[in-house]
């Protein structure tokens, strides 16, 4: 028997019954919240989708999904922290759904991997909406080259780097959304920097010399 | 223990100024977020609020669209599975001018329910982004209506919603969610084979997507 529905699992608002409902199976059924919590709780849903999803887009998308998943992962990340929404206490959404984004981005690496699929081109926004054809190539060339910087990286290095560097974290933050020490963020951040300017150290002399006869 | 200047603010690299910052700019597209709150059962339109959908990500929207129906038509020829693929998928073939008889389940005539308007009418003064947008909007209160009438267990109206919404946006963004919605209101209307072959072409269709679990869920009896 296949587990019921993803959502009765979360005790959400049903989007669908599961054909046993049909059936009116009544005797598999999950209870239901009531009105009142079930609105409580989409309104906190609503308000971390609203307030996390760029966030996590990026996440995700730096930490390794691929772009053409992108939309996807997203959708994996946001309804597997919502199956665990009542364990995660107010103010500490982002640390939560960070640790799951992590984990759904890490999967998706590894199935990357074992399916050795060529990348596509990444599908995210950008906040630009104005950009030439010629911005817009750049940024992609720009795109593919600190996916192939990342993609060098340990996993662990590049965490602590995308959210350091990119998502603006603190290193405490970071310490705490990690649960590891705040040297081991301090260390990791050192040794992933030193990896970044290496490779883009020679990105530059790949570069000069193409430019070069 | 203080923490370092970002590189972006402080490298003296252009090359790592700029490839920081062009990470720092992506958002999530409107499709990825209106596809989650869809999928959260959250109610879409109303959330949908004319500033989270920019004009960019309305661009992106066309784009996007054009790429999913793109592999849809593909995957339905390949499979060999139009016998019950939806109106929407039928209407995108048909408009890739390689369309197939299929069969679907209809259970409300549709003047019953009135298509919703694809585009805003009249003339756009913010051109064709802010049109993209606002079908995005559209369609996601069209399949709201539907997942509202799931919910409420009216199968009949949903089937209608669905089939309008179909009518309304041929290649429309949330198809596969339409879908999806279809097989319940399918199950829910005692159409228990219907759904599940409908099922077992989404399922064929989109194996690794985060609706296949909720078709598996038919095709597990």
């Amino acid at each position: 028997m296949a587990p019921l529905s993803v959502y009765r699992t979360m005790h959400l608002q049903p989007v669908g019954p599961a054909p046993v409902a049909a059936r009116a199976d009544a005797g598999l059924a999950l209870p239901r919240p009531t009105a009142r919590a079930s609105h409580e709780r989409e309104a906190r849903l609503r308000d971390i989708v609203e307030s996390h999803i760029d966030f996590v887009t990026r996440v995700l998308r730096n930490a390794g999904s691929p772009s053409a998943d992108i939309d996807d992962d997203v959708q994996r990340t946001f309804i597997i922290a919502a199956r665990k929404l009542e364990d995660v206490r107010p103010g500490a959404e982002k640390s939560f759904i960070l640790r799951v984004a992590l984990n759904v981005a890490a999967h998706a690496r590894r199935t990357l991997a074992r399916r050795r699929e060529v990348a596509v081109e990444p599908t995210l926004e950008m906040a630009d909406a104005a950009a030439s054809p010629e911005q817009i190539a750049d940024r992609k060339q720009a795109r593919r080259m600190l996916d192939r910087i990342l993609e060098g990286m340990h996993a662990d290095l590049r965490t602590v780097f995308v959210l350091f560097e990119i998502e603006e974290m603190s290193m405490i933050e970071i310490a705490g959304a990690l649960e590891i020490p705040q040297g081991t963020v301090a260390s990791r951040l050192r040794r992933a920097r030193a990896e970044f300017r290496a490779c883009t150290d020679a990105l530059r002399g790949i570069s000069k010399s193409e430019k070069q006869p | 223990m203080s923490d370092p200047i970002r590189l972006f603010e402080g490298s003296d690299s252009p090359l790592e100024r700029r490839l920081l910052g062009v990470a720092r700019d992506e958002k999530s597209s409107p499709e990825a977020r209106a596809k989650t709150l869809m999928a959260l059962g959250i109610t879409g339109s109303a959330a949908l609020s004319a500033t989270a959908v920019s004009a960019a990500a309305a661009r992106a929207s066309v784009a996007a669209a054009k790429t999913i129906w793109a592999k849809l038509a593909l995957g339905l020829s390949v499979a060999g599975v139009v016998a019950v693929a939806p109106p929407v998928y039928r209407a995108w073939q048909r408009h890739q001018a390689t369309a197939a008889p299929a069969a679907v389940v209809t259970m409300a005539p549709a003047a019953e329910i009135p298509d919703p308007t694809p585009v805003a009418s009249g003339t756009s003064v913010g051109g064709v982004a802010p049109v993209a947008a606002a079908t995005l909007a559209r369609e996601l209160a069209a399949v709201d209506a539907a997942r509202t009438a799931v919910v409420h267990r009216q199968p009949r109206r949903a089937l209608a919603l669905l089939d309008a919404y179909a009518r309304a946006f041929p290649a429309g963004t949330l198809g596969p969610e339409a879908e999806i919605l279809r097989i319940d209101a399918l199950a829910q209307g005692g159409h228990a084979v219907t759904a599940r072959a409908h099922a077992e072409a989404f399922v064929r269709l989109h194996p690794s997507s985060v609706l296949a679990a909720r078709a598996r869920q038919y095709l597990a009896d």
